[in-house]
């Protein structure tokens, strides 16, 4: 008998519609069938070339954690966050504005000033401010802010994580929320002050998780570039972890980052003597 | 004199309520006790009775007596200090009960728990002009009125009449035994003609020297020639007796005054029911908004009062970031407030009021219905309401720049929807931190030379090397401001670790002051 059988398509596919099909896969999986927006190119190689799509992905939620008790002594995440939605507000200028929810229950590391977020390039007048009484709150207001098309980002500073305290279900809900409205989300909050294994990762379902803290300026003395040290901990479907922290400088001005390299600027730890070389102007006022 | 002026139509309806025992039957309402009860204040060294309740009275005590000799005559008593304060506040909260009557309702300022003289009566206006129809009629209207404080336990008096004067009489002097009367319009004139002089609402020094002229009644005093009454007792008389006729105007002043928008939803029966009192906001909502639509206005603030059974009102209120009149939107905003309504025994009038209404400005459609821009504003603006409703109205906010070279001074907030104004605000030259604290801290700092920034500081307890440094930015003190402080110079530093602050030096150096170092913010 001789039957004549069907032949398999081809099983082999180019990489090119690998790609799209795992575009595919991924709006199927989120239900919507939206297409995913390209990301935010944040301008630095090394940051780029780590996450997908070549840029911070827009409509999901994004972890920022600064070093322990951060609010109170060392403002680099704030920084660090301020810039992204400063390069967020550039690439959307038509789009609507920034919530913004402080933690104001703690003062110790004072409120939000807002001359100084301008400075770093944000729009102010796109920033909204809402004050909340606790982190439930806060949370609430957020969830309310990703669901509402028509907002560019929201934000929420939150309290640092307790050791074995998970809540995933709420990273889930917000990463769920800002998919289906486009808005950008980020969750700011102090790592924990000892731990830093697993037990002390709160959201599960981030979209990025970032540690940001204070580097020393390797830049010249005239250079008022604020640096900082930034590490993608993880990222979903990142192209590579860059698992060393990587010291990169904000220009307020072209709203860009850059990698900087070298050696801090020589500092005198022998002798109390600081090596001052800053500008001194006066700037006689009032 | 004229009679025609009289006899014209008189377009006003006033009704006076006067409640004779209001100050003890409102402590008998909430602390029941069957002996009798007297108030008392201090008065020239001794205890003064200023209000007695019903068994005192009978047992003969009356205001102004002394203590003393009130007890003497009933010594089982229920003595207690007279708060005009609290009485009036009480008053307040009856006359806001009045509002489902009318909106125009005030206190009568000379009444006892208003002005504070000796009697604890209380009273209230109403002006009922064109409103007594909704009730049944006057008669229904002011039955209905006294049945119902009789209900609660407060002896109430009523009159309607055409002037306030004429009410205020009646409901005094001449209040029949039911304790409600209506005088027909036209008929002020006879209505107080034989009525004592007192009824004109006299100082009590011109009843006395009217008296010893024997001038008893109000018919008197009407029927003298004006000139020879003005000449002997003051303008007083002859002000009273128009107004009480009507040939003078006199205005009473409302508690609120009312808004142009109010719609009020009565019931035949006391509802409680959450469910319930949701179905009677919505059919408010939906009468008002579209009442809205037509003159093309909106919601800014409005606010829903509900007057319970049991005599007391309360108040429910909403405001939005831009002009709203979509009932089910606005339902929304209600809803989550509902449930910390209590209605007590039952709510028996609903009343809307836009407190604050504007103009809107509809948008352009296009063929698909609606721009995507314009949706996504109105989604915005309703997202501020959401917040702003359930977190409070001064917890959404957006930084305003203020000019002003104080740090501390140079930003506000304002609400969310107010317009913004950053792009035009003159920005300082060299960078700011990013945190500012809300007060400087002081700061134990070496610096190698008084002007140079500090080499090493302590600040919170921890010790901080300082790496680099720039500055100083020189801020002179606002001097026309009092309470000013000193000259300050601001440095940048950043320590050994990266971590950047902003410091200041206060005093001029220079001139041999002495320099104190305060934390001021966190740089980025």
């Amino acid at each position: 008998m001789n039957i004549k059988c069907k032949p398999f398509p081809e099983a082999s596919a180019a990489p090119a519609d690998v790609g799209a099909l795992r575009e595919l896969v991924r709006r199927m999986e989120r239900g919507d069938g939206s297409v995913s927006a390209r990301g935010l190119t944040l301008g630095c190689q090394a940051l780029d070339d780590a996450l997908p799509e070549g840029g911070l992905p827009l409509g999901r939620v994004h972890e920022i954690l600064g070093p322990a008790r951060s609010d109170v002594r060392d403002a680099a995440a704030f920084g660090f966050t301020t810039a992204l939605l400063a390069l967020l507000m550039e690439a959307r200028p038509h789009e609507g504005p920034v919530i913004w929810c402080p933690r104001s229950a703690n003062l110790l590391g004072g409120a939000l000033y807002t001359r100084g977020l301008a400075g770093l390039g944000l729009d102010a007048d796109r920033l909204i401010l809402v004050e909340t009484r606790d982190e439930a709150e806060r949370i609430w207001a957020l969830e309310e802010a990703l669901s509402t098309k028509g907002v560019l980002a929201a934000l929420a500073e939150l309290d640092p994580v307790r050791a074995g305290k998970r809540d995933d279900r709420t990273g889930r809900r917000l990463q769920l929320a800002a998919e289906r409205s486009g808005v950008t989300g980020f969750l700011l909050r102090p790592r924990m002050a000892t731990a830093s294994g697993p037990a002390a990762r709160a959201t599960t379902h981030v979209e990025s998780r970032w540690q940001v803290s204070a580097a020393p300026s390797p830049l010249a003395p005239h250079d008022t570039r604020p640096v900082w040290s930034v590490m993608l901990e993880r990222a979903k479907r990142a192209r590579r972890m860059t698992s060393e922290p990587c010291r990169i400088a904000w220009d307020p001005e072209h709203l860009s980052f850059s990698e900087v390299v070298g050696r801090p600027t020589e500092v005198a730890h022998d002798s109390p003597v600081p090596d001052v070389r800053g500008d001194r102007h006066y700037d006689r006022v009032a | 004199m004229t009679v025609s002026h009289e006899n014209s139509p008189q377009s006003r309806r006033i009704l006076s309520l006067w409640l004779p025992r209001f100050a003890t039957e409102r402590r008998d309402i909430e602390t029941p006790d069957g002996r009798p009860q007297v108030l008392t204040r201090a008065e020239r060294g001794r205890l003064v009775l200023t209000a007695v309740d019903g068994h005192a009275t009978a047992a003969g005590l009356e205001p102004g007596m002394a203590l003393a000799d009130a007890r003497a005559m009933e010594p089982d008593l229920v003595v207690d200090e007279w708060s005009m304060e609290a009485d009036g506040a009480r008053l307040r909260d009856l006359a806001r009960w009045c509002l489902r009557y009318t909106p125009l309702v005030s206190l009568d300022p000379s009444s006892s728990c208003v002005s504070g003289t000796i009697g604890g009566d209380a009273g209230v206006w109403l002006d009922v002009t064109g409103c007594a129809h909704l009730f049944g009629g006057e008669e229904a209207m002011v039955a209905d009125l006294v049945n119902r404080l009789a209900g609660l336990g407060l002896t109430a008096h009523a009159a309607l009449a055409g002037t306030p004067g004429v009410a205020w009489a009646i409901a005094h002097l001449a209040a029949p035994a039911r304790g409600w009367c209506v005088v027909p319009d036209g008929q002020e004139r006879a209505a107080i003609r034989d009525l004592p002089t007192v009824a004109l609402r006299l100082p009590a020094a011109d009843v006395e020297a009217l008296e010893r002229m024997g001038l008893r009644t109000a018919g008197h005093l009407m029927d003298l020639p004006r000139g020879p009454l003005t000449a002997r007792f003051g303008i007083e008389p002859g002000r009273r007796i128009d107004q009480a006729l009507g040939r003078i105007g006199e205005p009473i002043t409302p508690l609120a005054p009312p808004a142009p928008h109010r719609v009020r939803f009565g019931l035949p029966e006391p509802i409680a029911d959450r469910e319930d009192l949701a179905h009677g906001v919505r059919r408010l909502l939906a009468r008002m908004c579209a009442r809205l639509e037509r003159e093309r206005a909106g919601f800014r603030r409005l606010r829903i009062d509900f007057f319970r059974a049991d005599g007391s009102t309360r108040s429910l209120s909403l405001s939005t970031g831009r002009p709203a009149r979509d009932p089910e939107a606005l339902f929304r905003l209600i809803d989550g407030k509902l449930d910390h309504l209590d209605p007590g025994f039952g709510v028996d009038v609903m009343v809307l009021e836009g407190e604050w209404v504007e103009g809107t400005v509809s948008h352009q459609r296009d063929l698909a219905g609606a721009t995507a821009a314009g949706r996504d504003d109105e989604a915005v603006s309703a997202l501020l309401d959401r917040l702003t409703n359930r977190l409070g109205p001064t917890r959404v906010h957006r930084p305003l720049p203020v000019e002003s070279h104080l740090p501390e001074r140079a930003e506000t907030r304002a609400p969310a929807q107010s317009p913004a104004r950053w792009k035009t605000a003159a920005m300082p030259p060299v960078p700011r931190p990013i945190r500012l604290l809300s007060r400087p801290e002081p700061v134990a700092a070496i610096a190698l030379l008084p002007d140079h920034p500090p080499a090493r500081f302590q600040w919170r307890g921890v010790d901080y090397r300082v790496a680099r440094a720039a500055g100083p930015e020189r801020v002179a003190p606002e001097w026309w401001r009092s309470g000013s402080s000193q000259t300050r110079d601001y440095f940048r530093v950043e320590d050994d670790e990266g971590r950047r602050f902003w410091l200041y030096r206060e005093g001029l150096v220079e001139r041999g002051q002495a320099a104190a170092w305060m934390m001021h913010g966190l740089m980025a």
